[in-house]
């Protein structure tokens, strides 16, 4: 139930109290009433939402990043192990 | 495109890693995430790991811990008049005689919606009351909170059912006989609260990992809180950086503030905890259920005769120790709450098996 599902802002309403997201395909309107003002220049951005609402601001940039990091986290790691070993 | 977060040749360096920082001694780490139980299930992950290493699941189910009382009272609306709407994962989870899929097919006005806007639409273009279940945990009950603020029409109200998981974690972290040695915690509910609330239990020697759902990000909870073992230390540390911050969602804060108290809760097969729920503050009494309408449910069976959820819910048994599992419990016919949904440790076993096979 916890489950929050990414999805890329495609139009924010005139009062900017709603937005449209795409869900690969899927249109939804969702409410921002949780994530406080948005604008035209948040289009494209990915957005968190849960029941209906976004939950919070997130870029494609934060979960490429995320990769890397963790790549490099695994790589530093082994060689330390590996350090250890010889 | 897609957030997207998968990558084999790094979830298997990922698995090495474990193996090689694996500890001589038993290692039990617990989460708290419903959600989480189904990737390490769906995935297979415990097939992956070291065999004395134990993955557990713990109270993280939220349609599972929903006393008892709140499902007989949302029956109870429902029987007498109002139109009572709820997540479809609460349909079938039993209450004292039936579900809310039962009372449904007695008669009873119940209906399944996605989230709080459709009851309030349902309610605005509607003569009737209606009156929407809410349940969850902190990743919920802003939205809730939300449509409160908002005004709802005057025949739209909320019967309150959330749980808060941190004081959850402190009744399992105080427990005298404590039975795991690190945390992974939640993602969502921490994109709302942040990482701050879990620093207590890094101050009392437990290491705590906020952490996604992808099958890799659990893995590298793992990695992270074995490595924190290992140098004897024990923090907060965030895997889930993409979505969760250390302050967590103000906004969403500030409204559950705004709208909530904090008060006791009951969990469903664990008992009352302090502190670890919601009720809607006096000055929006008017959308509380329970001011509204005069309940009265009688008495409450916790859970049904037999059932074990207690003991599963905080990782003392798994399913495989309960001897309905599988027989009179199944996910067709589920008789009791932790086997009927998506969350459900009883489930996810049932449907995947401990080991993840399909
Ligand atoms: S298998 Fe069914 S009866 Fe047994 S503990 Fe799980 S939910 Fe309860």
């Amino acid at each position: 139930m916890c489950i929050a599902i990414p999805g890329k802002i495609i139009e924010i309403g005139a009062d900017k109290k709603v937005a449209t997201i795409d869900f690969s395909g899927v249109k939804q309107v969702v409410r921002l009433d949780l994530l406080g003002e948005l604008d035209d220049g948040h289009i494209g951005n990915y957005v968190l939402v849960h029941v209906g609402y976004a939950i919070q601001l997130m870029t494609q940039q934060e979960a490429e990043e995320t990769l890397k990091v963790f790549h490099e986290y695994a790589d530093a790691m082994e060689k330390e192990l590996q350090g250890k070993s010889t | 495109m897609s957030l997207e977060f998968r990558d084999r040749a790094l979830g298997k360096k990922v698995v090495r890693l474990i193996h090689s920082l694996m500890l001589d001694d038993a290692v039990r780490i617990m989460h708290v995430c419903g959600t989480h139980e189904q990737t390490i299930t769906k995935h297979g992950l415990r097939t992956l790991l070291p065999l004395n290493l134990e993955l557990l699941s713990g109270p993280g189910c939220p349609v599972c811990v929903t006393s008892t009382k709140d499902i007989d009272e949302a029956i109870f609306l429902a029987k007498s008049g109002a139109t009572l709407v709820t997540y479809g994962d609460m349909m079938r989870v039993p209450g004292s005689d039936m579900s809310l899929a039962e009372a449904k097919a007695d008669g009873a006005d119940v209906k399944v919606a996605y989230s709080v806007n459709d009851a309030v639409r349902m309610a605005s273009n509607a003569k009737n009351d209606v009156v929407f279940f809410g349940i969850g945990f902190e990743t919920t009950a802003p939205s809730n909170a939300a449509a409160i603020f908002n005004k709802p029409p005057e025949n739209f109200s909320i019967l309150i059912s959330h749980k808060l998981v941190p004081p959850a974690m402190d009744a399992l972290v105080g427990d005298g006989d404590v039975n795991f040695d690190g945390l992974i915690a939640p993602g969502h509910v921490s994109t709302i609260i942040g990482t701050r609330p879990y620093e207590r239990f890094a101050g009392m020697g437990m290491p705590v990992v906020v952490t996604g759902f992808e099958p890799l990000d659990v893995l590298f909870a793992i990695l992270m809180i074995l490595k924190q073992m290992r140098k004897g230390r024990s923090e907060v540390e965030n895997e889930y950086a993409r979505v969760v911050t250390e302050q967590g969602n103000r906004k969403a804060q500030e409204l559950m503030d705004e709208v909530f108290d904090v008060a006791d809760a009951y969990w469903r097969g664990i008992g009352e905890i302090a502190n670890s729920g919601l009720a809607i503050k006096p000055k929006f009494c008017q959308f509380d259920a329970r001011e509204k309408y005069d309940i009265d449910v009688g008495e409450v069976q916790d859970l049904p005769l037999g059932c074990s959820c207690g003991l599963i819910l905080t990782a003392k048994a798994t399913p495989e120790e309960c001897e309905l599992f599988g027989k009179t419990c199944t996910p067709e016919n589920p008789y009791g709450p932790c086997m009927v949904g998506a969350e459900g440790t009883c489930h996810n076993w049932w449907k995947y098996g401990r080991y993840g096979v399909e």
